[in-house]
């Protein structure tokens, strides 16, 4: 066993919204510890976390600044930078910290499966659902949409086949895996790519028409879904203490991932070739007629 | 929320619950007495169609429910034979998961799996303590970072038996060479007396040595070309007195140059034969004696002298000096000991040097033996040792830039004489032909 390697954290009077989370959320054998310029560095540290307003003139390396809101930490080049969601001063590449919580018993659904859904629920084959300032509403693409129960939103983020949200119901979609489409904000707001993670209107009716159209094309459909998930996720805690820790070069023991059964069979060396695998290879393949053959958001997996 | 899972069946009915009261709200005027009575008549009419409709479609409905009901599980069974999980699920239940004696026998081979296994770990553990061992056993010393040139020098160790072997079998009944010039009487009879070990020393493994120490011979030859070829290319034919395997002969060569070869070593001589070049398998003296005055444009030896006794070498010289044609040059590379790390490290670490020749004396003997114009070369000084010198400011007191300077003179001459230039070359000229 090696002793736990430290991550030196020097804080200043703002203590930024999301630091604790992230501290909270750093592997198990990363040691976060308070520095401060003025006391000797504890055995074992590796890299530094400055808050801009405490960034030294010549900060020890390798480190990551945590831009606090007001402060002015210059150009940092390619150094990592970590803000909270919603920061005036988010460049692309920033690790942005969200604190919203993630929605309980959110799971990403295929568009696939999504179809499945509807179909055994009844349900249009096509639906688009829409959560707006004055409710909730759901219909087909194009048609005339009816209202729902402000509670049922998950339900509609979970089978529509493209949802219309912003702000709080734009991050319940995205929990879901659901294909989005909002406004320039909300997706500034959720550090979200236009085009790549949920398409942007700038009135209703474009956003309808958008969603619309999303709704009749699986496969971009597909790919947006997957995106947004992915960068929601990025944004949480772990995901940016992960990040964190890669970009800095703090290496940790892997962990091994219960989860993907392919990638168990990996770790345990199985031959390629072996009767366990070609059981798992047809355990995880693809259903027939899915457009998003194989794909799950947070992993790329092709039998 | 509200519901535990938004996917579920219950979820989407309370969504399609609220679907019928926006569809209705809209606010119906004041009725007028004929449109109610219009209305009672036609809600009469509807119930009374609907009844009829039930009576009469009661039984199609119930062939068309039969009917859909059959379809329906049949597509739900396909689907759940099209699931491959759901297949390993019946598959393992049809082998008799809950019986009893499948259970035992299913413990059982786990059971055995699981020993086996722990057999193969022994085993693999069992290779791998063989692997580091022959790991440790081929990492004498030095460790397994020098095992590349470790190779490189068994390798020369092997050609150098070779070499060797091959002198042995061929030395009685080798012919003269005869590429030697025939006229010339050869003046020794034994020249290998009184030569110096190195030349026939067969304990110690030169070769193998100077793989080691020497450094990269690529970068060594390259540098030589560097320093030399300019020189050589206006004094043709070109001696290369101790040419080894005729590196430097040979690159002299491509760039058109006449040269010759003297390297008493066969083995080496065969070498450099192999590359196209004339070399003569003999004494440098034994040869020099055997070419004509004045024939030669110029003799180079590099790294040779102080392998040679005091006699020998001035011996070389003189011959030298009477073989060039009048204002040809003599070039001679040695180690240089004025530099102590010099004397200290490299010259003392060679066991065959026999003197150290320093550049004075090596200029005196040149000198002596005929050569007129002598110059002194020196290269590399070992500058990785030197002592840095020191700066202060303009406006610094004048005590402080007098010291630094005294202290920066000490450590020029410090670095002069401790870490001077390692290597030197005296290059000297025979007196040019006299006009008619």
């Amino acid at each position: 066993m090696t002793a736990p390697v430290r991550l030196a954290v020097h804080v200043g009077r703002d203590v930024p919204e999301g630091l604790t989370a992230v501290l909270a959320a750093l592997p198990p054998d990363v040691q976060p510890v308070a520095a401060s310029e003025r006391e000797a560095l504890p055995e074992g540290t590796v890299a530094h976390l400055y808050c801009s307003d405490v960034l030294p003139r010549r900060p020890a390396t390798p480190y990551a600044v945590w831009r606090v809101p007001g402060a002015d930490a210059g150009d940092l080049g390619d150094v990592p930078v970590l803000a909270d969601a919603g920061a005036e001063h988010v460049r692309p590449g920033d690790l942005q910290v969200s604190l919203r919580a993630w929605p309980e018993a959110a799971r990403p659904i295929l568009p696939f499966t999504r179809a499945g859904l509807r179909r055994v629920r009844d349900l249009p084959g096509r639906l688009v659902g829409e959560a707006r300032p004055d409710g909730v509403w759901w219909g087909v693409p194009g048609g005339q949409p009816a209202a729902a129960p402000l509670d049922t939103w998950p339900t509609l983020a979970a089978l529509s086949s493209a949802v219309v949200a912003t702000g709080e119901e734009l991050w319940t979609a995205l929990a879901w895996a659901a294909p989005a489409v909002t406004d320039a904000a909300g997706a500034r707001l959720l550090g979200l790519t236009p085009d790549e993670d949920v398409l942007v209107g700038d009135d209703p009716a474009a956003r309808s028409r958008l969603a619309a159209e999303l709704a009749d094309d699986d496969l971009r459909a597909a790919r947006l879904a997957r995106s947004g998930w992915q960068t929601a996720r990025s944004h949480l805690p772990p995901g940016v203490a992960a990040d964190l820790c890669r970009r800095l070069g703090v290496r940790t023991a892997p962990h091994s991932s219960v989860s993907g059964l392919t990638a168990a069979l990996d770790a345990l060396g199985t031959p390629p070739h072996s009767l366990v695998r070609r059981r798992a290879r047809a355990a995880t393949a693809a259903l027939p007629g899915a457009v998003t053959a194989g794909w799950r958001p947070h992993r790329e997996e092709h039998s | 929320m509200s519901t535990p899972d938004p996917t579920s069946a219950e979820a989407v009915e309370r969504l399609r619950a609220v679907d019928a009261p926006p569809a209705a709200p809209e606010p119906a005027p004041a009725p007028r007495r004929w449109e109610r009575t219009a209305a009672r008549v036609a809600g009469r009419g509807r119930r009374a169609a609907a009844g009829l409709a039930r009576r009469g479609l009661k039984p199609v409905l119930r062939r068309a429910e039969v009917e859909v009901g059959s379809r329906v599980q049949r597509m739900v069974t396909e689907a759940l034979d099209g699931d491959p999980a759901l297949a390993q699920l019946r598959e393992v239940s049809e082998r008799g998961g809950l019986d009893p004696q499948l259970i035992r026998e299913r413990d059982a081979t786990v059971h055995s799996a699981h020993v086996n296994l722990e057999l193969l770990k022994g085993e693999l553990r069992h290779v791998q303590t063989t692997l580091d061992e022959l790991g440790m056993a081929f990492a004498p010393g030095t460790g397994l970072a020098g095992a590349g040139a470790r190779y490189a020098e068994l390798r020369e160790s092997v050609y150098a038996l070779e070499r060797r072997l091959r002198t042995a079998g061929n030395a009685p009944t080798t012919p003269p060479d005869p590429a030697a010039p025939a006229a010339a009487p050869i003046a020794r009879a034994t020249p290998a007396e009184g030569t110096p070990a190195v030349l026939s020393s067969t304990l110690f493994d030169y070769v193998g040595f100077e793989r080691r120490f020497r450094g990269d011979p690529d970068a060594i030859l390259t540098t030589l070309v560097d320093r030399y070829a300019d020189l050589l290319q206006d004094h043709q034919p070109v001696v290369d007195v101790g040419c080894g395997r005729g590196e430097l002969l040979g690159m002299l060569a491509e760039r058109g140059i006449d040269v010759i070869g003297v390297e008493p070593d066969p083995g080496m001589a065969a070498e450099a034969q192999a590359r196209g070049i004339t070399v003569h398998e003999e004494l440098a003296g034994d040869w020099l004696r055997s070419v004509p005055d004045g024939s030669l444009g110029a003799i180079i030896t590099t790294h040779v002298l102080e392998h040679l006794e005091l006699d020998d070498m001035i011996e070389l010289l003189e011959l030298a000096a009477v073989k060039l044609g009048p204002d040809s040059v003599f070039i001679s590379e040695t180690p240089n000991p004025a530099s102590l790390i010099v004397l200290g490290n490299s010259y003392l670490l060679d066991p065959t040097h026999v003197r150290p020749l320093h550049p004075s004396l090596l200029a005196f003997l040149c000198e002596k033996a005929g050569f007129r114009d002598v110059r002194l070369r020196f290269y590399s000084p070992a500058e990785d040792y030197h002592l840095p010198m020191t700066a202060v400011d303009e406006d610094a007191p004048a005590w402080a830039r007098e010291l630094t300077e005294s202290v920066n003179k000490g450590f020029s001459t410090l670095n002069e004489v401790l870490f001077g230039p390692q290597d030197y070359a005296v290059i000297a000229r025979t007196p040019p032909a006299p006009e008619s």
